[in-house]
């Protein structure tokens, strides 16, 4: 089903409907999308959960106006945020850093199936703090256009092109030092 | 040698690397169904239980004590300060009430919470 009939049962009020056809046509992709922020499939796992559950309570506040696209995205980014955030507490209470607790999840995680050098750059991305970390994933693996990551995340295009810079070359002169 | 291709455009990178569980995307929609169901339903108290461990954690860390977890812990560029993470508790899904209640119940004394809202 497309975005535009999923809009149409959201503006009929038939919430149980737009909320079906949103999982069958957007889990996977937010699943891959999550999964780069998560350590593994199970963190993904219940990323993926927390972003549809918040889908499903705010579909009645969705505005037709604006596009389900961008409005299932910035759910996910933000959801992913708070879960930066709520491991890095974590990893604070164990002091560990961050990158270190996602990286240990991601090296016990049997459902990684890449060689090296994909190992490398999903622990390159680790390392990135949370808005460059953010805008890397979204341009370099979903290949958005900056015009949509902005509108996603409510940032200047200027801004997120800076972001995106900075994030690139850290990954880029960290594999450098691993190949 | 310093490499002089960019190792960021090798295709592999964008080829996918991970794997679910075999059924994963088929079976998501039904354990969605209970999850859906179960969200509807939630008291404002079992919304704090994920924080439980949290909050448990604040006593932990005022008794370890603030300034050694910040001699211990790698200083990230973005890092977040049990302060600010108080604060967020409080903005983003509970009244200040609800959190001060919530951490004098499990122990975490009215001055460390004072000194964690300041």
């Amino acid at each position: 089903m497309s975005d535009e009939q999923i809009t149409g049962l959201i503006q009929n009020g038939d919430y149980d409907a737009a909320f079906n056809a949103i999982v069958a046509a957007w889990s996977e992709r937010l699943y891959w999308h999550l999964r780069r922020y998560a350590g593994s499939h199970e963190d993904a796992d219940d990323l993926l959960q927390d972003v549809l559950v918040k889908v499903w309570k705010a579909l009645p506040t969705f505005r037709c106006d604006s596009q389900l696209f961008t409005w299932i995205y910035r759910i996910a980014t933000n959801e992913a945020l708070n879960f930066l955030r709520k491991n890095r507490f974590k990893a604070m209470l164990k002091a560990e850093s961050l990158e270190s607790l996602l990286n240990s999840h991601f090296d016990d995680d049997v459902h990684f199936n890449g060689d090296e050098l994909q190992r490398e750059v999903q622990k390159a991305i680790n390392m990135l703090p949370d808005k460059q970390k953010q805008v890397f994933i979204i341009r370099y693996f979903d290949e958005l256009p900056y015009e949509q990551i902005s509108e996603i995340l409510d940032t200047s295009v200027g801004s997120l092109k800076a972001s995106y810079h900075h994030a690139y070359n850290k990954v880029k002169a960290y594999l450098e030092t691993k190949f | 040698m310093k490499r002089t291709d960019d190792i960021l455009k090798d295709s592999r990178l964008k080829e996918q690397a991970f794997t679910v569980p075999e059924g994963y995307f088929e079976n998501l929609a039904s354990k969605l169904e209970t999850v859906k169901a179960a969200s509807g339903k939630t008291s404002p108290a079992g919304r704090l239980v994920p924080y439980l461990a949290i909050a448990a954690s604040f006593a932990l860390i005022a008794s370890v004590g603030t300034a050694i977890l910040k001699k211990t812990v790698h200083q990230p560029e973005e890092e977040i300060s049990l302060e600010s993470y108080y604060s967020q508790l409080v903005n983003d899904d509970f009244s200040e009430d609800e959190v001060v209640s919530y951490l004098l119940c499990y122990g975490i004394s009215a001055e460390e919470i004072t000194e964690l809202s300041k």
